[in-house]
C-alpha cells in the first residue's frame, strides 16, 4: 500500500441528504453503499468517516429510546487526498447514477476554498471537476503523489510512473515540469539500487554486531526516512549487515578453534611421537636382545648394558639412529624415553 | 454566450470596526463600478447587525460570466493592497464557490480556471457529459460521440473545442482496449521489475500483493479500466511471475544440492589424494634414504641396512615393496640386472663395476649359456635368436654404462651397420667387421690376421665394441678367436630384432670413413 505521508494534502468532503420524504431506512443504506464503495478505492482503504445521524424525535412527553431505534446516516464527512479527486468524483457519480437522490456535496479543497452543489444528477456533480481541479495546487499535489510513491517503493516504479502520468494531464503539468517534480521526489540517488548502496556504505561502520545497538540504528532508520529509504528495505539492509557481521564473527571463531584444535592436534602428534618413539625402541629392545643375559643388579647397570649391546651390533645400530631421526627428537628427548622403556624393562626382567 | 454569474462580497476581517467595515464596502462597490461594463448593475447590501445597529457588511449582485475574469483581478489587486478577510460567494449555475481569504495568492488558481472557460456553458456542460460517457464506459464510444456531436452543435461549440473537451475527458488514451494495452504494459513492467530484483539480489523481497496491486488499482481507476478487467490481468502476470519463482526456486535448490554433492566428492577425493600423497611421500623418504646408502655402493653396509629396515617398518611399507624400492634405486644407479630367463647379473655388473673386463666378458658367457640353458656347449647359429631381448638389453646397458658406451651390443651394432652401409659383400664385410672390433689383425701375405683369445684387449684402450666377446658362440678360442660369418650374420639380425638401433644411433662420417679404408685395405 503506498504511504500517505502528509495528511495536509487532503480535502474533505462532506455529503448530506435534502430528500425530505425519502425513507430514513434507504438514505441510510445509500450512505453506507457509499462509504463501502469509497473504502474499495485504492489508496482510501484506511477512511474513516463521520456520519451524520437522523436526530430522534421521541414523542412528546416520553424519553427517547436508544435501544429500540437504530441510528439512521443522513450525511458523512471524509477526508481524501488532494490526487484522488477525481477518483472520488467518479464514485460519487457512479453512487448518483444508482440511488439518485438529492444530497448536497461540500468540498473543503483548502481552508481558504469551498465548493458546494446540490443535486441528484451524475452529469451535474461532473461539472465541478473543472473547478475543484483548478482549484487543487498542481505542483504540490503532484509533488507529494510522487513523494508518496518514493517513499513506499524507494523509486518510481513503472505503475507510479504511470499513475504520476495521469495525473500530470489532469493537472495541466508540462512534461518539464513534471520531470523536475519526479527528480525532487526522489532526491540526491537516483534509484532504489543507488539508495542501497549508499545505506549499505553507512552501515559499514559497524564493524561489530554490538556496534549495530538500538541507538546507531535509530539514526540510519532517521537517515533512511531522510533518504526515503522504504522501512523495509532498510530493515532488510540492517539484516544483511547484521548477517555478514555474524558471518564474520563465526568465521573468526571457528578460525580461533581451529588454531586451538590445531595447536591441540599438534601437542598431540607429538605425544603420540613420543609414544611411538618409545614403542619402536621397546620393539627394538625386545626383538635383538636376550634378557636373560641383562640382569642386572641395578637399574643403571641394566641400561648400560642393553646399549651396549644395542650399539654392538651395526644394524641395531642403525635401526636406533633411522628411529630417532624418524620421529626429529632431540637427543636429551631420546635419552629420557629410551631410559623411561629401559627402566620398565629392568622392572619387567625382575619380574620374571 | 455569457452566464449569468452571482457574488456576494462580505468584510468579514474580525479586526474592523463597523465603521471601517461601512466604509470598505463603499470603496469595494466604487472599485467594482469603476471596472467596464459595471457600472449599470445593481449592487444590493448585505447588511447585519451590529452593536444593535444595522450596518452594511457586503454587496451583492449579479454580472456575465465574462465579467469574471475582472471582478477576481480587481479583487486580487484590493486584497494585494489591502489584506483584509473577506468573504466571496460565487454562483455559477448549480455550483458555489466560497472563498475566504486575505490573501491576494488565494484568487490567483481561479482566475487561471476562468480563462478556458471550462467553469461555464457552453463548454462546462458539454464536458460534464462527455466525463458521464468516459466514466461509464471508459471511452467513447460511436453512440456516444454521436451524442455529443448533437450536443456540439446545440452548445454552439466548434468541432476543434469538442476535441479538445473530448481529450480532456477520456485522457491521454481514448479507448478502452488502449487503456488495457497500457495497464497490461504497466503490470508486465512492474513485475519485470520486481524479477529484476530478485534475480539480482540482494533486494528486500517484496510481496506484490501488498506493495504492487495497489498502485496497480489506483492506475486502474484512472484509467477507468473495470476492476474485474484489471484484476484478470494482473492475476496473469503474477501467475507468470510466481511461476518463474518457482521455477528458480527449484533451480537454486537443484544447484545446492548439486554443489553439496560436488563438494562432498571433493571433500573425499581431498581425502583419497591426501593419503595416496603421504603413501607416496613414505615411498620418497625410503626411496631417497636407499639413494643415500646406495650411492657409494651397490649394497648397503650393515649399518645403513639396519637403518633401511627401520625406515621400512616406521612408514608402514611391506618388504616385497622395500626389495622393490632398492631394486629400483640399485638399478638406477648400478645398471638394471633384469632377466626374463631368470639369470643372476650381479656377478656381471660386479666386474664391470670394478672395471674387470675380462672377468666380466666371462662371466657374459656364462650368464649367456646360462640363459640359453646350454652348459658349456658354444652357441649355434639356430641358438641364438632364443638369447631373450631383456636380457640381451640387461647385458648391453651394463657394458654400456661402465664403458661409457664404448662396449657392449649396440656398439657392436653400430659398427656392423657401418659396414653393412659401404661394403656389399657378405664375406668382406663379415671380416672387416672382426677387423673394427679389434677381434681380427690386419691381414698379409702369410697372416690372415686372426688372433687368439688371449691376445684381445681387456681395457678401455679397446676399439669400440671390442667388449664383450661372442666367445660363447666360438668353437675354440685358441689358436684362433673368430665367430663364424653365420654367427655373426644371426646374432646382427637378433640384435638388430630385439634392440633395433635408432638412426641418430650411427656412427658418425669420420668413424665410417676410417672404418671404410678398413674395408678397402682388406
Amino acid at each position: 500500500m503506498v504511504q500517505t505521508s502528509n495528511s495536509d494534502y487532503s480535502f474533505q468532503l462532506s455529503i448530506k441528504s435534502v430528500e425530505c420524504t425519502l425513507d430514513p431506512g434507504v438514505i441510510h443504506t445509500g450512505f453506507e453503499v457509499l462509504s463501502g464503495s469509497v473504502i474499495r478505492l485504492s489508496g482510501l482503504e484506511q477512511t474513516t468517516f463521520d456520519f451524520d445521524l437522523l436526530p430522534q424525535r421521541p414523542p412528546s412527553g416520553t424519553l427517547p429510546d436508544h435501544s429500540t431505534q437504530p441510528n439512521r446516516y443522513v450525511g458523512l464527512r471524509f477526508n481524501i487526498p488532494l490526487n484522488r479527486f477525481r477518483v472520488v468524483i467518479r464514485c460519487l457519480e457512479n453512487w448518483l447514477d444508482r440511488t439518485k437522490q438529492n444530497n448536497r456535496f461540500e468540498f473543503q479543497l483548502s481552508p481558504a476554498h469551498t465548493i458546494t452543489i446540490q443535486t441528484n444528477q451524475a452529469k451535474v456533480l461532473a461539472q465541478i471537476l473543472p473547478l475543484g481541479e483548478a482549484l487543487l495546487p498542481p505542483e504540490e499535489v503532484y509533488l507529494t503523489q510522487a513523494k508518496d510513491y518514493v517513499n513506499t517503493f524507494g523509486e518510481l516504479t513503472p505503475a507510479a510512473k504511470a499513475n504520476l502520468l495521469l495525473l500530470r494531464h489532469q493537472l495541466s503539468l508540462s512534461h518539464d515540469e513534471a520531470d523536475d517534480l519526479n527528480a525532487r521526489a526522489m532526491g540526491p540517488f537516483k534509484s532504489l539500487a543507488d539508495k542501497y548502496q549508499h545505506f549499505r556504505k553507512e552501515l559499514l561502520a559497524c564493524k561489530q554486531e554490538m556496534t549495530l545497538d538500538e541507538d546507531f540504528w535509530q539514526v540510519m532508520r532517521d537517515k533512511a526516512t531522510n533518504m526515503s529509504l522504504p522501512e523495509a528495505d532498510a530493515e532488510f539492509l540492517k539484516a544483511e549487515r547484521l548477517h555478514t557481521l555474524r558471518s564474520e564473527a563465526e568465521r573468526a571463531r571457528q578460525q580461533a578453534e581451529a588454531e586451538v584444535a590445531a595447536e591441540h592436534q599438534r601437542q598431540q602428534q607429538q605425544q603420540q611421537r613420543l609414544i611411538n618413539y618409545c614403542q619402536s625402541f621397546e620393539a627394538l629392545v625386545v626383538e635383538t636382545l636376550n634378557p636373560i643375559s641383562l640382569w642386572g643388579p641395578e637399574p643403571d647397570a641394566f641400561r648400560r648394558q642393553i646399549l651396549a649391546q644395542l650399539s654392538a651390533s651395526e644394524l641395531n645400530r642403525g635401526r636406533l639412529i633411522q628411529g630417532r631421526d624418524f620421529y626429529h627428537l632431540s637427543s636429551q628427548e631420546t635419552d629420557a624415553l629410551e631410559k623411561t622403556v629401559l627402566d620398565e624393562l629392568y622392572m619387567l626382567s625382575g619380574l620374571l | 454566450m455569457a452566464e449569468s454569474v452571482k457574488f456576494r462580497i462580505t468584510i468579514v476581517d474580525p479586526q474592523f470596526k463597523s465603521d471601517d467595515v461601512v466604509t470598505e464596502v463603499r470603496y469595494l462597490i466604487e472599485d467594482l463600478r469603476d471596472l467596464e461594463g459595471m457600472s449599470q448593475i445593481r449592487y444590493e447590501p448585505v447588511t447585519e447587525i451590529r452593536d444593535i445597529a444595522e450596518i452594511r457588511v457586503g454587496v451583492q449582485f449579479e454580472a456575465d460570466s465574462d465579467r469574471l475574469s475582472s471582478i477576481l483581478r480587481r479583487l486580487r489587486d484590493r486584497l494585494y493592497y489591502n489584506p483584509t478577510t473577506t468573504f466571496i460567494q460565487i454562483r455559477i449555475a448549480a455550483i458555489t464557490l466560497k472563498i475566504q481569504t486575505d490573501s491576494a495568492e488565494d484568487l490567483m488558481s481561479l482566475m487561471s480556471a476562468t480563462q478556458s472557460g471550462e467553469l461555464f456553458a457552453p463548454n462546462r456542460d458539454y464536458l460534464a457529459e462527455a466525463e458521464t460517457y468516459s466514466r461509464t464506459q471508459g471511452e467513447l464510444s460511436p453512440t456516444e460521440l454521436d451524442n455529443l456531436n448533437l450536443l456540439r452543435q446545440r452548445l454552439g461549440l466548434s468541432v476543434e473545442q469538442a476535441e479538445v473537451l473530448n481529450a480532456k475527458a477520456t485522457g491521454p488514451f481514448t479507448s478502452q482496449a488502449q487503456k488495457r494495452r497500457h495497464f497490461d504494459e504497466i503490470t508486465q513492467a512492474e513485475f519485470s521489475r520486481l524479477w529484476a530484483m530478485v534475480s539480482d539480489p540482494p533486494f528486500a523481497l517484496k510481496d506484490p500483493d501488498d506493495d504492487h496491486w495497489p498502485v496497480l488499482q489506483e492506475l486502474a481507476e484512472n484509467l477507468g479500466v473495470p476492476m474485474a478487467e484489471a484484476e484478470t490481468i494482473y492475476q496473469k502476470h503474477q501467475q507468470r511471475y510466481r511461476d518463474d519463482m518457482s521455477l528458480k526456486a527449484q533451480q537454486v535448490s537443484a544447484k545446492t544440492f548439486e554443489s553439496k554433492q560436488l563438494a562432498a566428492e571433493a571433500k573425499a577425493e581431498a581425502a583419497r589424494q591426501e593419503q595416496a600423497q603421504q603413501v607416496q611421500e613414505q615411498r620418497d623418504q625410503y626411496q631417497a634414504l636407499c639413494h643415500e646408502v646406495m650411492a657409494n655402493d651397490l649394497y648397503p653396509s650393515e649399518y645403513d641396512q639396519g637403518r633401511l629396515d627401520q625406515a621400512r617398518r616406521l612408514r608402514n611399507i611391506s618388504v616385497d615393496e622395500a626389495i622393490a624400492i632398492e631394486t629400483e634405486v640399485r638399478d638406477g644407479l648400478y645398471g638394471s640386472i633384469a632377466s626374463a630367463a631368470g639369470v643372476d647379473y650381479n656377478r656381471l655388473r660386479h666386474c664391470l663395476r670394478q672395471q674387470a673386463w675380462e672377468a666380466a666378458d666371462l662371466e657374459t658367457e656364462i650368464a649367456i649359456l646360462a640363459a640359453l640353458q646350454q652348459g658349456q656347449q658354444p652357441l649355434i647359429a639356430a641358438t641364438v635368436s632364443r638369447l631373450p631381448a631383456i636380457d640381451l638389453a640387461t647385458i648391453d646397458g651394463l657394458w654400456s654404462r661402465y664403458s661409457n658406451g664404448k662396449f657392449g651390443f649396440k656398439a657392436q651394432q653400430q659398427v656392423y651397420r657401418s659396414q653393412q652401409q659401404i661394403q656389399p659383400d657378405e664375406q668382406k664385410r663379415w671380416l672387416d667387421f672382426l677387423q673394427v672390433l679389434g677381434w681380427r689383425d690386419e691381414p698379409t701375405w702369410f697372416y690372415r690376421g686372426f688372433k687368439p683369445y688371449r691376445d684381445l684387449t681387456f681395457s678401455l684402450e679397446a676399439p669400440q665394441g671390442h667388449l664383450p666377446t661372442w666367445r660363447w658362440g666360438c668353437p675354440s678360442l685358441s689358436p684362433r678367436y673368430s665367430p663364424s660369418i653365420e654367427v655373426v650374420e644371426v646374432v646382427m639380425a637378433h640384435l638388430n630384432h630385439s634392440m633395433p638401433l635408432e638412426a641418430a644411433a650411427v656412427l658418425a662420417p669420420t668413424q665410417t670413413l676410417m672404418m671404410g679404408g678398413l674395408a678397402s685395405a682388406s
